[in-house]
């Protein structure tokens, strides 16, 4: 029998994983684990602007060997996801069967390090305004966000105007790079600060989980733009590198090609039923206790299996999430620099006044994803959309806007007696007019940022891959809830240490979030099973 | 089975430049993977084989599909085009970005948009007699 069993190897496992490991418990993490092997072994360890012109297999990664790399179709969600990352929903489908209700399209990852294998590394904390209704605050989640900022390497600066947003942390890496678009947007920002303020608006450099030095051996990043792609620095931290660091302690193992489908809990521990998939063979693994971190819709699953709960609705909280494509117009036409890197370059807030709730905005420069995709966005013939975004595209920047999102009746997961999760997405006619009305006010503001938006993009429910809230936290928990300390309702021996337990989302990045909160649960558990 | 011929003459349309052996294998397994030719309408078969047979008017077709129907597989297996070009050496150049002065990038954008527009209006001319084979009979 092992201590603790862990479902999922993503951003919230590895984080509850590490107090447990670390404390000498026997950690077992049972995981699908899929990897690219394909392509990312073929990336040379160069830049972009290099390759491009250098490397004549750029095509096997670029395109991909069955051209997964050419997008068809309407923008979906995952689109965005290149050859070398497209492995992380690899036979998702076959394993996580759904029906999808409204257009909401839910990507269940299958990959070592789930989801967060492809994260934006956008690493900022939630204050306790957002975190308004649940039942813990800023002051527990501190002492993680900054045991997470240590193991994982955040840059930033708590130097400029979104200090008030992030709170001052201790060990943050130097910030990373600018590059000219989002110097340039900064500078004009900083000439126009007392206008953009009286309007709500508030920008400065992103937090990334970046490794901008040298750090547990991974970086410094060399900033080669090809982040999307092959991260040969391994400068943006990924689950994999801490269960790197995991696999140290003789007390943990981690199993990969098995998912994990029910647990039936005893007196004294939990029976854990997997199957290998490649194998098609079915395991029960005892242990004193369950971490569920499969994801808010893998362990919502996990435990409506278990707990029979078949056709319980449950709530489902996803950031809504629209993109702009813009140019920089002072930068029209100026040449690019050969060294950047395809994050946030620049993350801004906005709240009109007497609104009570922040929108984020993250500023990226379009390079990296290649100029034939923009090609397909524009009505104009394809040589003159060619001829003139090489002229412009220097100068364009994707400005990224999530919405909150809260739940209510509209907002449901299911899953069936047949194994199939059936999402329904439907928010209300007052909050898609908010949005709207929001979104509206902030594109008034990246106008002044000298930014001149060309076309709003609604790449539909669910796109930012951001999914919470299915087993919400609560101080009384009540059935299919999670107490303070992940306790799953009704269960002794079950803790959900991931998204599941967010009861609502403010508009921001939720993996740092997940981690820390991950963490802290991961420490309580520790203290528990010590006695 | 996508020809070399029609390889070629998108090559062409996109950079003014043939694609090679190579490439032209390469897009024509990206066509058979992604806008294969069994799903074509008869419609929109004569409108591939008029910008194939007549080059010139690969691009007013292609503009005129881009208001018409931007989904029209003409629209489809020029992006793939593009795509394959785009990711060589040989065609970088034509798609990495490039700089120019203030006033020398408002008189390309012009003239790349008036090109657009006078290609637009041929194509829109031209569009109904494709469909019918018209101007490959």
């Amino acid at each position: 029998m092992v201590d603790v069993l862990i479902a999922g190897s993503g951003a919230s496992a590895v984080s509850a994983a590490w107090p447990l490991a670390e404390a000498g418990l026997r950690v077992l993490m049972l995981d699908t684990g899929e990897r690219d092997t394909v392509y990312t072994p073929d990336v040379p360890p160069e830049d972009f602007l290099s390759l491009r012109r250098t490397d004549p297999e750029q095509h096997r990664y670029f395109l991909g060997g069955e051209f997964e790399g050419i997008p068809f179709g309407s923008v979906r969600v995952g689109a965005q996801l290149t050859p070398p990352r497209q492995h992380l929903a690899r036979g998702s489908d076959a394993l996580y069967p759904k029906n999808i209700e409204d257009g909401f399209q839910a990507l269940e990852a299958t990959s070592l390090g789930g989801l967060a294998a492809a994260w934006g590394a956008s690493s900022t904390p939630f204050t306790d305004e957002e975190m308004d209704g649940w039942p813990i605050g800023r002051r527990e989640l501190q002492p993680h966000y900054d045991a997470v900022t240590a193991r994982t390497g955040i840059c930033g600066t708590s130097g400029d105007d979104l200090a008030g947003i992030f709170g001052d942390s201790p060990g943050l890496l130097p910030p990373a790079h600018q590059d000219r678009n989002a110097r340039e947007v900064h500078r004009l920002y900083m000439h126009r600060r007392a206008r953009l303020h009286a309007l709500g608006f508030l920008a400065g450099h992103p937090r990334l989980a970046f490794a901008t030095r040298r750090f547990r051996g991974r970086g410094p990043a060399r900033y080669l733009d090809m982040e999307f792609w092959a991260d040969k620095d391994e400068a943006v931290w990924r689950p994999v590198y801490t269960l790197r660091e995991l696999e140290r302690f003789p007390n943990f193992e981690y199993r990969e090609a098995t998912r994990v489908l029910s647990f039936e809990e005893s007196t004294d521990g939990v029976a854990v039923h997997a199957e290998d998939i490649r194998e098609k063979r079915a395991s029960t693994v005892q242990a004193r206790h369950l971490v569920l971190a499969a994801g808010a819709l893998g362990s919502a699953r996990i435990a409506v299996e278990s707990l029979r709960g078949w056709d319980t609705p449950l709530p489902l909280v996803s950031n809504p999430y629209t993109y702009y494509p813009v140019i920089v117009w002072r930068r029209a036409g100026r040449a690019v620099e050969r060294r950047r890197h395809s994050l946030t370059q620049l993350l801004a807030y906005f709240r009109a006044p007497g609104d009570d709730e922040w929108i984020q905005a993250q500023f990226y420069s379009y390079r990296s994803l290649l100029t034939f995709k923009l090609m397909k966005e524009s009505p104009l013939p394809h040589r003159e959309a060619r001829e003139l975004l090489r002229y412009w595209m220097g100068s364009f920047m994707i400005v990224g806007v999530h919405h909150p999102d809260r739940p209510h009746e509209g907002k449901s997961v299911r899953l069936g007696p047949d194994g199939r999760l059936t999402i329904s997405y439907r928010p209300t006619a007052g909050e898609e007019r908010l949005r709207r009305r929001r979104e509206q006010d902030l594109v008034r503001a990246v106008r002044l940022l000298g930014c001149i938006p060309v076309k709003r993009i609604d790449p539909g429910h669910g796109s930012s891959i951001h999914y919470a809230g299915t087993l919400p936290m609560a101080r009384k928990p009540g059935p299919w809830q999670i107490g303070t300390a992940g306790c799953l309702y009704g269960c002794r021996h079950v803790t959900v240490a991931d998204g599941s337990g967010f009861p609502h989302l403010p508009a921001k990045g939720l993996t740092f979030t997940l981690m820390a909160n991950a963490s802290r649960i991961g420490t309580l558990l520790t203290g528990r099973l010590r006695g | 089975m996508t020809s070399r011929r029609e390889a070629e003459a998108f090559a062409r349309c996109l950079t003014g430049r043939p694609c090679g052996r190579e490439r032209a294998a390469r897009y024509a397994a990206a066509c058979t993977r992604l806008a294969p030719e069994e799903r074509l309408t008869p419609a929109e078969r004569n409108i591939l084989r008029t910008a194939v047979r007549l080059p010139w008017l690969a691009g007013p077709l292609d503009a005129a599909c881009g208001v018409l129907q931007p989904a029209h597989p003409l629209r489809a297996r020029m992006f793939i085009m593009a795509a394959v070009l785009e990711a060589s050496p040989e065609g970088a150049r034509d798609f990495l970005p490039a700089s120019a002065s203030r006033p020398a990038l408002m008189v390309l954008t012009a003239a790349g948009l008036a090109k657009a527009a006078v290609k637009l209006l041929l194509g829109l001319a031209v569009f109904p007699l494709a469909r019918g084979r018209w101007l490959t009979s």
